[in-house]
């Protein structure tokens, strides 16, 4: 089987597992049925299962396919070379999410302009060389100036965390 | 009728009502332009400011921030693929390309070309047809509202890509994540696992900004070395003549189809834009090239998305029903003022409600205006370089996202998005039919089970109108056309049979 093939055997496969496993077990106790409903179309949980059955039929069409597929037809995706990540890449997908998710938990501790000059310090090293002589007065300046435009003119409270004593 | 109109002149005549219009546009396109500002928002802070203006001057005020802001959410959905606004997300599938291809002068170009002579036929409609719109939009209940949105869902087909069932999947994946909250008829929850900030359901713009700006910009960082950018070189150059004439036959049928639904309370922008899409797609010479950066794309998004801007204020101004959120805000000036709008003050304040009419048909004008000279110095973020550029989308992003509801859940969900998108594009998931079953997800759901309620479960309300059979039959001719093209152009991308020379 070609790599595309297997690639889309497994999608399709993963897609009637995870569409199976929310509608049997997630869904029973995660969506509130009242009782007495009018009528089953009516219930809180008919939309969702209707949608999770529509899924799991797209995801049996994308496995079934691949086994009906004619040699240089049907629905398969081509692999994309570039998408086709080593390790590095791997780590730098990795990393940004670290620092997305890095941001978040700081956001009440240093305040979210603070946290965003981290955060955008942090992926301009990331990425390849910045010019600091741009970078950094850009990552000090934008934070602040959207802090500054969205309490002054926008009038949303932004969370100041440890400065908030401060102003 | 021309003593109305001569008083209206009068009333309208005067250099603050010019300058609040003007003041409104440019405020709207700028909040517009910033993810995370909403127009409801901006005409939300922008209210208090109108208390003391003449009634007149603080509608056209609060009508300039709307109609700006429609448009401004097509310059960051075309340049950081992050749309400002549900309607402004279907811009960013051609937009955004032409971008990446160093046209987004162009895109930024024709986004408000038609934008403006969508809105200005919106306008015109308003004046015009105000009566017989209130009245087609009276006879629209929720099964009329399911069947249109059904009509509208027919679109999954076009933007799947290369492939139906990936495409079917990723809708499934928004309509499932739009049934997270409370129960619209039972309150009960559903998928909120007891997190409260949960029951409202997921706000829109961190989804929307998750979904689409996030994952390209991860998956820059993963492709780093992996191959150089390139920077756009045209950035600088515009849409051209030959550009509009092209596009105007779907700019003109996006408008059509922006003012008929903006007419029918509840709607919004988001459905218009992409049954315009949808349409312009279908009618294409070049169908393939949509979402991959076709310009008519932009075009028929655009004019879908402002197209309702007038026809919102048909309801309102006609019946007193606002049509969405913005002409709600901008209901509670008219009330803030003594006016309450509808029938009756088509009768008493005739000459107030024309020269509403004529800043409205001014707005239009100063869009323009105002877009020409923000397009240029706009387009030029295209130009600057992605390691510099990606760091500053994502503290946007942030920060606008955490604005819509002074929220951090909302960056939780924002950042989720991301994972989910970038998951998406690795899996070669297309994230616009994700995007559909989102927004039109809790339309179609709402109208379905209220439907239902109102027969007593009786499925026979879906076909008991002739809008409703009218609907059917546009889905089923739409489906079947979309298969079939889809059908035609595979078996044409069958490689030739061997010939033996």
């Amino acid at each position: 089987m070609k790599p595309a093939a297997r690639n889309d055997m497994i999608l399709g496969g993963a897609v009637v597992v995870v569409a199976a496993a929310i509608a049997f077990v997630l869904a029973p106790h995660a969506i509130v049925r009242p009782q007495g409903t009018e009528s089953r179309a009516l219930a809180p949980d008919f939309w969702p299962l209707v949608i999770l059955g529509m899924a799991a039929l797209a995801g049996a069409v994308i496995a079934g396919t691949t086994l009906v597929r004619r040699p240089n037809g049907g629905d398969a995706v081509p692999v994309d070379p570039a998408h086709a990540a080593g390790s590095g890449a791997a780590l730098r997908v990795a990393a940004v999410f670290v620092g997305l998710v890095g941001f978040y938990f700081l956001v009440p501790l240093t305040g979210m302009a603070v946290a965003a000059i981290f955060l955008c310090l942090f992926l301009m090293c990331l990425g390849e060389r910045p010019n600091w002589l741009i970078a950094l007065p850009t990552a000090v300046l934008l934070p602040l100036a959207l802090y500054l435009f969205f309490t002054k003119v926008a009038k949303v409270p932004i969370p100041l965390g440890l400065f908030e004593t401060l102003f | 009728m021309i003593e109305n109109a001569v008083e209206a002149f009068a009333i309208f005549c005067n250099l603050q009502n010019f300058v609040a219009v003007l003041i409104g546009v440019l405020i709207g396109v700028l909040i517009g332009a910033i993810p995370g500002m909403t127009t409801p928002m901006g005409v939300a802070l922008a209210l208090p400011f109108t208390f003391a203006l003449h009634p007149v001057t603080g509608v056209l005020l609060l009508l300039g921030i709307y109609k700006g802001g429609l448009y401004g959410g097509s310059i960051s959905a075309i340049l950081l693929k992050a749309p400002g606004t549900p309607a402004a997300s279907c811009t960013v599938l051609d937009g955004y390309p032409m971008a990446q291809k160093g046209e987004a002068r162009r895109a930024l170009d024709m986004a408000l070309y038609a934008s403006c002579i969508a809105d200005f036929i919106s306008n015109l409609s308003l004046i015009l047809l105000t009566g017989f719109l209130a009245g087609f939009a009276l006879s629209f209940g929720p099964p009329e509202f399911f069947t249109l949105i059904l009509f509208s869902l027919t679109i999954i087909a076009g933007v799947s890509g290369d492939s139906l069932a990936r495409g079917i999947v990723a809708s499934c994946c928004g309509l499932l994540l739009a049934t997270i909250g409370l129960d619209s008829i039972y309150g009960t929850e559903r998928f909120t696992f007891g997190n409260y900030e949960m029951m409202a359901g997921l706000n829109f713009i961190p989804v929307l900004i998750g979904l689409f700006a996030l994952p390209e910009i991860i998956d820059q960082y993963a492709r780093r070395g992996a191959g150089a950018v390139v920077v756009g070189t045209l950035g600088r150059v515009g849409a051209t003549w030959g550009d509009l004439r092209a596009c105007f036959k779907s700019i003109l049928r996006g408008s059509v189809i922006g003012v008929v639904l903006g007419a029918i309370p509840g709607i919004g922008g988001a459905p218009s834009a992409f049954l315009s899409y949808s349409e312009a797609r279908r009618t294409s010479k070049n169908p393939a090239g949509f979402g991959k950066g076709a310009i008519e794309g932009v075009a028929a998004a655009e004019a879908g998305n402002n197209g309702v801007a007038g026809a919102t204020m048909i309801p309102l101004l006609a019946l007193g029903v606002p049509g969405d959120v913005t002409t709600a805000v901008i209901l509670g000036a008219f009330m803030v003022h003594g006016l309450r709008p509808g029938p009756v003050m088509f009768m008493e304040n005739l000459p107030m409600i024309y020269a509403i009419f004529i800043g409205i048909l001014l707005s239009s004008v100063y869009l323009f205006a105002i877009g020409k000279l923000m397009i240029r110095s706009v387009s030029r973020i295209a130009d600057i370089p992605h390691r510099l550029l990606h760091p500053c989308i994502v503290v946007l992003c942030l920060f606008g996202a955490y604005a819509v509801n002074s929220s951090m859940f909302d960056i939780l969900v924002m950042i989720a998005m991301g994972a989910l998108g970038f998951l998406m594009l690795r899996l070669h998931l297309p994230a616009a039919p994700f995007l559909i079953g989102f927004i039109l997800g809790p339309l179609l759901e709402d109208s379905f089970r209220q439907s239902l309620r109102l027969s007593d479960g009786t499925y026979g309300i879906f076909f008991h109108s002739p809008i409703c059979w009218l609907f059917w039959a546009l889905t089923v001719l739409s489906l079947g056309l979309l298969l079939r093209g889809r059908f035609v152009v595979r078996d044409g991308d069958l490689p030739a049979a061997p010939t033996g020379d």
